[in-house]
């Protein structure tokens, strides 16, 4: 269930951040290695609070981290 | 395989052998005793109070022991803190438990079925006991299949 109208670079930012590891990450925003690898990949969209808690990790702001691309999204307005 | 899908698959594993292993006591090994009691109510309302407790404590044994094998088999790895949950699981845990507390309703509104059927009471129970099985069951698949495939 890849969430393709969601991307992230998270990658890109661990690398430009001494390589840090996934766990490192996972450590610093409080939630697992496999919920950032998870995130990484598209499988799951992290709640507004945890997506915050990573752009002011990597000092970046929220649009720096996730990018949203509405042809992708599947939402119909009612 | 990582670990709350390790989690999910041993939860599942117990349940299916503590449950089997349970029926099998009650109506194999002494099924001589408790067969011909199958019709009173008494005798599932014991069996049901039992395989509760069984399973409580057993659950509770077992996950310990399941604890300290993960620690000495990764004493020389990170350290993966068990019993720390983060928004994904409780996100994956409400919806895998939403959806098995759907079937145990369903089981408990079937259940009524053999009994407006003028069948006997132990239809009744036996329908609702194969209906948690398969909550429980289905609640420990969804999990791994949210885990895998995402939410």
């Amino acid at each position: 269930m890849s969430k393709d109208h969601i991307q992230n670079n998270i990658r890109t930012l661990r690398f430009f951040k001494e390589e840090m590891t996934q766990k490192q990450l996972a450590d610093e925003v409080g939630v697992t290695r496999q919920t950032v690898a998870a995130i990484e990949s598209g499988k799951y969209s992290p709640s507004l609070e945890l997506a915050f808690r990573i752009s002011n990790f990597f000092k970046v702001t929220l649009d720096e981290v996730f990018t949203y691309d509405s042809s992708k999204d599947k939402f119909k307005k009612k | 395989m990582t670990i709350q899908v390790q989690k999910a698959v041993f939860n599942l594993v117990t349940t299916i052998l503590l449950m089997g292993g349970y029926i099998y006591y009650i109506f194999g090994i002494q099924g001589d005793i408790n067969l011909p009691k199958v019709n009173e109510i008494q005798f599932w309302g014991k069996f049901i109070l039992k395989l509760t407790l069984l399973m409580v404590i057993s659950k509770i044994i077992l996950f310990i022991l399941f604890t300290i094998f993960k620690k000495i088999k990764n004493r020389n790895k990170y350290d993966e803190d068990l019993s720390f949950i983060d928004e994904r699981d409780k996100l994956i845990e409400m919806k895998s438990d939403r959806y098995s507390h759907w079937i145990a309703i369903l089981g408990f509104i079937a259940s009524m079925v053999p009994i407006s059927m003028g069948y006997p009471v132990q239809y009744m129970f036996i329908t609702i006991l194969i209906f948690g099985f398969v909550s429980s069951v289905m609640s420990d698949v969804w999990k791994i299949y949210y885990y895998s495939k995402g939410l």
